[in-house]
């Protein structure tokens, strides 16, 4: 459950794309230390919210705040710098470098020295469990490992929200359980985490509570041993 | 991440190559192959700087020229003032990278092909300045009379001439081969990679490309600066938006930030028709089937012809595996 403070505000965010209602006044928190899971059917809206809590979307309406402090327009990357760091629905890895040059270039990009770059990069690499395959062209290992460098690659600069959207997909079932557990440990030393995952067991299994989300809208806030009985939950999956 | 060795991988094939190419120019160019091989060197720093550019940004660049004639008119009327002709150089880069400076902000949100437009748009502005502003640039008749480093080109002075020119080549190549590897480098090509994760790691793309705006652009600058130090003469025509078509292409063959490709290519389709004394008409006929024939079945260009070159000859004389590409060899557009 939230413990006190609140990392992430998310305040009655509404997008429309030509037409398309894709989030009609969505509003939640993450609490600092918090493991939100974020679900609901395909099309539901989970991308772009996570697209306005990250910045790489400033179209919206309504208010993102972070730690604090409104960014609802603040880009991108100075939302990076502040402390937040996300992972992409379609793993997005630098195809040209290597599993562990990506990571290290996240590291120099927080500003590191080349040497104290070189080593947080090679500790995130190894958090993951992604040592054995560092020296290999990103675009060339199986899906499951660049999700797992692409978490890499967040979580060097150390930051204190992590967004994740569907960290699990494509992966094999004892990649599940290693993603899953990294989330857990991260998340024991502090670090929040706001994840989109279709993989309902495994949200249900380590988040501290879900939201979800149909049609743009929220129809669940909660802990995760009440969504299963809540009835507008029931009904947008089952229709 | 291995920086040095990278580092001399680019740098000293191509580096080796112009070495080559200026002693051959000097044992035995005579006076016309001299100033080929003297306009080949400064075309292979054109090149050179827009193959940068276009190679990390990913996006077309379309005026190298208007940069180019920028560093070649300001050297020229300072030194007309009395400015003394090796200070030329440090004005052409500095007036170079302030044009791509003041270039690279106005186009600060622009990316793209919307890029590639506004630049040759800017290429077309500079021309049309040359032209019109006559009080100063002496209009479509240019300036005659800049001074020059050693005076006209002749058996006495040619080395000279070559001497600057290659090295100036050289020394473009490793400072262009030392920031690709820089962190600066690294940034550029974590963009190139993917904007949107290069966002996520806390990279402003905006910055980034106004950055290697002003590096092309100072590259062109030296090269103006240069060109006006030998031929003692300017006209706008010199500095046209199509020569900026043509170092863009000539770059695309040699292969995006390929730094060898770019020599290469420079001197395949510059040097070697103008030695062969090729009329006009016909290097530009070649030179466009050439480009149509290898856009359709070699992309990446002479780099990537060569690469695969390469593997084929070990594959064949060495029977080693074709293997896994590695990050050192495998050259993304
Ligand atoms: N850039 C865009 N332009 C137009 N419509 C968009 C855009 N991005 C999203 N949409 C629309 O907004 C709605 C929500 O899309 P979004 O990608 O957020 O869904 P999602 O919950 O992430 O779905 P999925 O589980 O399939 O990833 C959809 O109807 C989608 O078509
Ligand atoms: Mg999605």
């Amino acid at each position: 459950m939230s413990t006190g403070a609140v990392a992430l505000g998310a305040e009655r965010v509404s997008r429309e794309f030509g037409g398309v209602q894709a989030l009609k006044d969505v509003s939640f928190a993450v609490g600092e230390a918090e493991i939100v899971g974020l679900i609901g059917p395909n099309g539901a809206g989970k991308t772009t919210v996570l697209n306005a809590i990250t910045g790489v979307d400033t179209a919206f309406s309504g208010r993102i705040t972070f730690r604090g402090q409104d960014v609802s327009r603040v880009p991108a990357p100075v939302r990076a710098r502040l402390g937040m760091a996300r992972t992409f629905q379609r793993a997005s890895l630098f195809p040209s470098m290597s599993c562990f040059e990506n990571v290290a270039v996240a590291a120099l990009a927080a500003g590191l020295s080349q040497t104290e770059a070189r080593r947080r990069a090679e500790e995130a690499v190894e958090r993951v469990g992604a040592g054995a395959v560092a020296q290999r062209l990103a675009a060339e290992v199986p899906l499951g490992t660049q999700r797992l460098v692409e978490i890499a690659r967040a979580i060097v600069r150390r930051p204190t929200l992590m967004v994740l959207d569907e960290p699990l997909s494509g992966l094999e079932e004892a990649e599940v359980e290693r993603v899953c557990r990294v989330i857990q440990e991260l998340n024991a030393a502090g670090l929040a985490f706001l994840w989109v995952e279709h993989n309902t067991r495994a949200v249900l299994a380590i988040s501290h509570r879900v939201i979800v989300l149909d049609l743009g809208r929220k129809i669940f806030d909660g802990g995760v041993d009440q969504v299963g009985e809540a009835k507008e939950v029931l009904d947008a999956y089952l229709g | 991440m291995n920086g040095s060795r990278r580092f001399l991988a680019s740098f000293l094939p191509a580096a080796a190559l112009c070495a080559v190419v200026a002693l051959a120019a000097l044992l035995f160019a005579d006076a016309y192959l001299a100033q080929v091989a003297f306009l080949t060197g400064i075309t292979v720093i054109l090149v050179l700087g827009e193959s940068f550019a276009v190679g990390n940004m990913g996006q077309l660049l379309m005026c190298q020229a208007g940069f180019y004639g920028i560093g070649a008119y300001v050297s020229a009327l300072l030194e007309m003032h009395g400015m003394p002709p090796y200070l030329a150089p440090a004005v052409g880069i500095t007036c170079g990278a302030v044009s791509g400076l003041v270039v690279g902000l106005a186009a600060t949100r622009i990316r793209g092909h919307y890029l590639a437009i506004v630049t040759l748009a800017i290429g077309v502005i500079v021309e049309e300045l040359l032209n019109n502003l006559q009080g100063i640039t002496n209009g479509p008749i240019g300036l005659v009379g800049v001074p020059t480093f050693f005076g006209p080109l002749n058996a006495g002075n040619q080395a000279d001439y070559i001497v600057v020119v290659w090295g100036a080549v050289i020394v473009v190549l490793g400072c262009l081969a030392l920031l690709r590897e820089s962190r600066f480098g690294w940034f550029l090509r974590a963009i190139r990679d993917s904007e949107a994760a290069a966002e996520s790691i806390g990279l402003r793309i905006g910055t980034y490309q106004v950055a290697t705006v002003t590096v092309a652009a100072a590259v062109a600058g030296l090269a103006g600066a240069l060109y006006t130090n030998y031929a003692g003469l300017l006209v706008p025509d010199l500095f046209s938006y199509g020569l900026s078509a043509q170092i863009l292409a000539t770059a695309v063959l040699g292969g995006i930030n390929s730094f060898g490709g770019a020599v290469v290519s420079s001197l395949v389709f510059n040097g070697v028709p103008q030695m062969a004394q090729v009329t006009a008409f016909y290097q530009y006929l070649i030179f466009g089937v050439v480009l149509i024939v290898m856009m359709q079945f070699a992309p990446r260009g002479l780099s990537q012809i060569g690469v695969y070159a390469v593997s084929l000859a070990r594959r064949r004389l060495l029977g080693w595996g074709a293997g896994q590409p590695n990050a050192a060899t495998v050259r993304r557009p």
